[in-house]
């Protein structure tokens, strides 16, 4: 019970360790410094255990090994080896302070061996690794045989002692460590939340495979500790039986050559005084030698003369078997003692008898009754038992026919069963022994009785019984079945151990390695092979994965050249759908490129004229890149083209191309642009932005900046988005520059964006540029800065640029005040400018009509709170034959064109009277444009003649 | 503009010549709503009309509405320009046009 005391220690630490590793600070320590504070911890632990324990046998049995081993399988294989250690040396120094030196070299060691043991098995079987509670139980029974074989090796002088001690010891210290360890680590368990038992599927070959063997070794031990206890069992009966054999022989032989040689002594002597006078009395002889009984044979058998009256001359000795004997003995020797036995002729009667062959033939025979046959021997034969020992304490103890006991002392002429032998049937039939005996004896020393086992014989009457004590019959048996039991177990767990490494080695790390590598393959890293060339049947496993590992890799090439040519094939396609006709006009020139990231990308640019004089252009940004890209890029390019081209508003062609991307978008695309709509009379441009990067705008005297406004959202995202537009007019020689994100994103190797600092910053240096050196010189710049890097995203670029004639000798522009009382002034200078252009009169009617309309608008309404001014710039167009009027005025903003058109149908009662004008002014002439610029009302207005 | 007023039976013709534009209308209106008041048939002849803009759209439509009410009203003789002008604007459905 005492023993409880450090198994709970030692499980209190183990778990202690556990949770402070797990939940504190403890955690952050370094590896070997944890290893190094448990060693220490754990050489604590096994120190205490080692005084704390049980005396037996002068010395004292504790649970030592129960630290190290936990410290080692459960935390580690340094910490196992340091408290191992600790507790050896510990061992080894505290017979200083009275400890035991009768098992100091063996614990020292086996403390030690328990800390590597356990090191070595978690390295080597476990995979660094906790086992499971029923390996730590175990290791830990190991480990004590160990221990125990250890204190047999040093301690052969003494084997019995030794061999007492290890009975003593054994259950107590296999029990408390095993038990330790293996509470120790079920703690563990419970607190990490493991199972308990492993679940089948999830085990691993080298689970199996452990669980297997270990299954396999111990029905193996088991079969072979049987047969060696059945085999030592017998071999120590049959060493007993001869001991006994021997020493019985012994005294019989002694007591039949004594009783032979006296008769025979007195036979010789009979013949001698019958030879010399063979009138002697026969019976004065009896008397004389103490004998029964004395009889003259003659050479045929028959008795001639005897002391009994009633065989002369009747008795023939060859009637009788015991008689016959003597006849036949003696026709070929001189002398025959015959055994005690029955007598021939009166088969009641025990006689001993011995006969010498007569000088004249036929012999004479003398005989011994019982009493004088006994008489005669009983002190010798207690002479011959006193001091004869079987084995170290057994014994040799002689009958008499009433089985009592022919010995000197108390017990003399007692009753065998006074000592506690219980004569079997055997011995009542006074037949020998045929198997060994077991009885309680008393010892007739200090009346303590112990279990004997003997065996008894009957001879010249006496019985003679050989006994032994069980213990020490059986020690040698027991002594070496404990040895060999202990050293199977060694055997079995080093064959185990040995066993499963060797597996380990040669199958399974091999199998870890194929797969780990098989896991790299499937991840997608087709160029590593598999190379375990440790024996025959892995190195052609690993031929196989190489082979197919490279049959693989060339269909996927091969696909992926299929895919880049079909690739190529859309590429060619979608550029195809790019307008590549740059226009290069006199008063405008659009030059563009896209390159594509992969093979397909996702971004456009688009141009076209909507009408004589005015031109759509935009630049745009698919989400997402390949296919999928390419032909959501091709309907958005579609759908704003048809939309354009139905003449509307910039703003409203993004909300109309918004909704029909809408629909059906299920894979979430959407697409980013910013469209132009540019009035090449005029230099306006309406447009709007859906989520796209701001376009930059280089003025003819001025440098690039960013065109910054508020951009919508990007089309096809959300349904009911609506677009505003917005406006700004080219002045001649202004450029606008669109282009897509991979302009300012594209990526250098050291992961840094090009940016619009670097952009704008390269666009000023080469702000007069042509456009087609221009952008090849940008992709250069990009492609310099981008390095080794891959193009990430898809590059587009367009560049406007607005050159419309300067127009000299046919612009003209006169200021009026704004009011209705210099219109006659504003149409004749209108007239006479149109005059001096050639323009038709009935044209010059019609442009007057709609100058007047405006005009008067403006003299109305533009200057509520006073008197302003209205320029009129007129142009003239000479090869489009078109004139441009630019009425210009810094009243409040006002734009005339949003004004609803009137209804023309309805009657003369229903017509409303206002709002006619700008309608016919609209009507008159090909274009109007409003827009409101640095404080200006611009209504500009084309007409062609 | 000039205008000049002729009565012929129950007509009045109103013959205007030059341009009928922002300036020269109101004085159309005024002649129309004062000189003759009170006349039951209107006939304007713009044989010499050769410019009209809103404004004088906005008296004929005036006028158009009024005669309607109390007689009738024509406009004859009117030019290629100016018929173009009615056209563009929806007159041409509203006057009376010989």
């Amino acid at each position: 019970m005492r023993l409880i005391i450090p198994v709970l220690l030692n499980c209190a630490l183990v778990l202690g360790v556990y949770l402070a590793d797990k939940y504190t600070a403890v955690k952050k320590l370094p590896y070997m410094a944890k290893q190094v504070v448990i060693g220490i911890l754990f050489g604590g632990v096994s120190a205490f255990a080692s005084s704390y324990g049980v005396d037996w046998l002068g010395t004292v049995v504790n649970v030592r090994d129960a630290a190290p081993l936990s410290a080692g399988l459960i935390f580690g294989a340094p910490a196992g080896i340091i408290s191992g250690l600790i507790g050896g040396i510990y061992r080894w120094v505290s017979v200083y302070w009275g400890a035991g030196t009768y098992t100091r070299v063996a614990c020292t060691i086996a403390t030690i061996l328990a800390g590597v043991m356990a090191a070595g098995l978690r390295k080597l079987m476990f995979d660094d690794k906790k086992p499971t509670w029923g390996y730590g139980i175990c290791i830990a029974v190991v480990c004590e045989v160990i221990h125990m074989i250890l204190i047999f090796l040093t301690n052969m002088g003494d084997a019995s002692y030794a061999f007492e001690f290890v009975k003593g010891a054994t259950a107590p210290m296999m029990l408390g460590n095993s038990v330790a360890v293996g509470l120790a680590i079920i703690l563990v368990s419970l607190f990490s939340h493991e199972r308990f038992f492993r679940k089948k599927t999830a085990e691993g070959i080298a689970h199996t495979f452990q669980r297997r063997l270990l299954s396999c070794i111990v029905v193996a031990y088991l079969v072979t500790s049987t047969f060696t206890l059945i085999l030592q069992n017998g071999m120590a009966q049959i060493e007993t039986q001869e001991l006994f054999t021997v020493a019985i022989n012994d005294v019989e032989a002694s007591v039949r050559e004594r009783s032979n040689y006296q008769l025979l002594q007195i036979a010789e002597q009979v013949k001698r005084e019958y030879e010399n006078d063979p009138t002697v009395s026969l019976s004065g002889l009896t008397e004389k030698y103490d004998i029964k009984e004395i009889n003259v044979v003659a050479s045929d058998g028959m008795i001639t003369n005897s002391t009994e009256a009633d065989v002369i001359n009747s008795y023939d000795m060859n009637s009788k078997a015991q008689s016959k004997e003597f006849v036949d003995k003696l026709k070929v020797q001189d002398s025959f003692v015959q055994d005690y036995s029955p007598r021939g002729k009166d088969g009641s009667v025990w006689r001993k008898y011995a006969a010498v062959n007569l000088t004249e033939g036929g012999f004479i025979q003398v005989g011994h009754d019982p009493g004088q046959f006994h008489k005669m021997l009983n002190g010798f034969v207690i002479d011959v038992t006193k001091n004869r020992h079987v084995g170290t304490n057994g014994f040799v103890v002689v009958l008499d026919e009433k089985l009592c006991m022919v010995i000197d002392g108390g017990w003399a002429g007692e009753h065998i069963s006074s000592i506690g032998i219980i004569p079997p049937e055997e011995m009542a039939q006074r037949k020998t022994a045929t198997t060994l005996y077991r009885a309680d004896i008393v010892d007739g020393v200090d009346g303590r009785s112990a279990e004997y086992m003997y065996v008894f014989k009957f001879v010249e009457g006496y019985c003679l019984i050989a006994a032994m004590p069980q213990a020490e019959a059986m020690f040698m048996r027991d002594a070496s079945m404990l040895t060999s039991i202990f050293m199977q177990v060694l055997i079995f767990a080093t064959l185990f151990v040995f066993i499963y490494i060797l597996i380990k080695r040669v199958i399974i790390d091999n199998m870890r390695k194929i797969n780990a590598t098989l896991g790299r393959i499937t991840d997608g890293d087709l160029s590593v092979t598999v190379d375990v060339r440790s024996n025959e049947e892995f190195a052609s496993l690993s031929d196989d994965i190489n082979s197919t590992v490279t049959t693989l890799k060339r269909y996927i090439a091969e696909a992926a050249a299929r895919i880049d040519k079909e690739l190529e094939y859309a590429k060619q396609i979608q550029l195809s759908a790019l307008p590549t006709n740059f226009p290069d006009d006199d008063d405008h020139s659009i030059y563009a490129q896209m390159i594509a990231a992969k093979e397909v990308g996702g971004d456009f640019y688009d141009f076209y004229k909507l009408s004589d004089t005015t031109v759509a252009f935009l630049a745009a940004d698919v989400s997402g890149k390949g296919i999928p890209a390419a032909m959501f890029m091709m309907t958005a390019k579609t759908i704003i083209k048809a939309l354009a081209e139905s003449g509307m508003a910039v703003n409203d062609i993004f909300t109309a191309a918004n909704e029909k991307l809408c629909e059906n978008n299920e894979s979430g695309m959407f697409v980013t642009a910013w469209m132009g709509i540019l009035d090449l009379t005029t230099g306006h441009v309406r447009f709007a932005n859906a989520g796209h990067n701001p376009p930059m705008l280089k003025r003819a005297d001025g440098s690039f900046e960013y065109l910054r406004t508020r951009a919508g959202f990007v089309l096809g995202g959300m349904e009911g988005v609506r677009y505003r537009v917005g406006e700004l007019t080219l002045s001649p020689g202004d450029r606008l520059f669109l282009y897509t994100d991979g302009v300012p994103e594209a990526t250098s190797v050291r992961n840094e964006l090009y940016g619009e600092e670097r952009l704008l910053a390269f666009m000023d240096r080469n702000a007069s540029v042509e456009a087609t050196k221009l952008l090849p010189a940008l992709k250069a710049d990009i492609d310099n800065f981008v390095g080794e890097a891959p193009q990430f995203d898809d590059i587009t670029m367009l560049m406007l640029d607005y050159r419309p004639k300067k127009g000299g000798e046919h612009m003209t522009d006169k200021t009026f005040p704004a009011t209705t009382g210099a219109l006659s002034d504003v149409l004749s200078f209108v007239e006479g400018t149109l005059e001096g252009f050639g323009c038709p009169m009935k044209i010059q009617t019609a442009i007057c009509v709609a100058i007047e309309e405006v005009f008067v608008n403006v003299a109305r309404y533009a200057y509520p709170e006073g008197v302003g001014d209205m320029t009129l710039r007129i142009g003239f167009d000479e090869e489009r034959r078109t004139i441009t009027f630019r009425m210009t005025d810094k009243g409040i903003p006002f734009d005339p064109l949003k004004k609803p058109d009137p209804d023309i149908t309805l009657s003369a009662e229903e017509r409303e009277v206002g709002g006619l004008g700008i309608f016919i002014a609209k009507k008159t002439m090909d274009s109007l444009d409003y827009a409101f610029e640095n404080g200006e009302n611009i209504l500009t207005m084309i007409k062609k003649i | 503009m000039t205008i000049e007023i002729k009565k012929k039976q129950e007509q009045t013709i109103i013959e205007i010549v030059g341009r009928l534009d922002t300036i020269t209308a109101p004085a159309l209106d005024k002649t129309i709503n004062t000189d003759i008041a009170d006349t039951k048939h209107l006939v304007l002849d713009v044989k010499g009309m050769e410019y009209i803009s809103s404004a004088g759209l906005r008296v004929l439509l005036a006028t158009q509405k009024k005669m309607q009410k109390v007689g009738s009203m024509k406009v004859i003789n009117v030019c290629e320009e100016v018929m173009e002008v009615f056209e563009m604007t929806g007159f041409a459905d509203i006057l009376v046009i010989e």
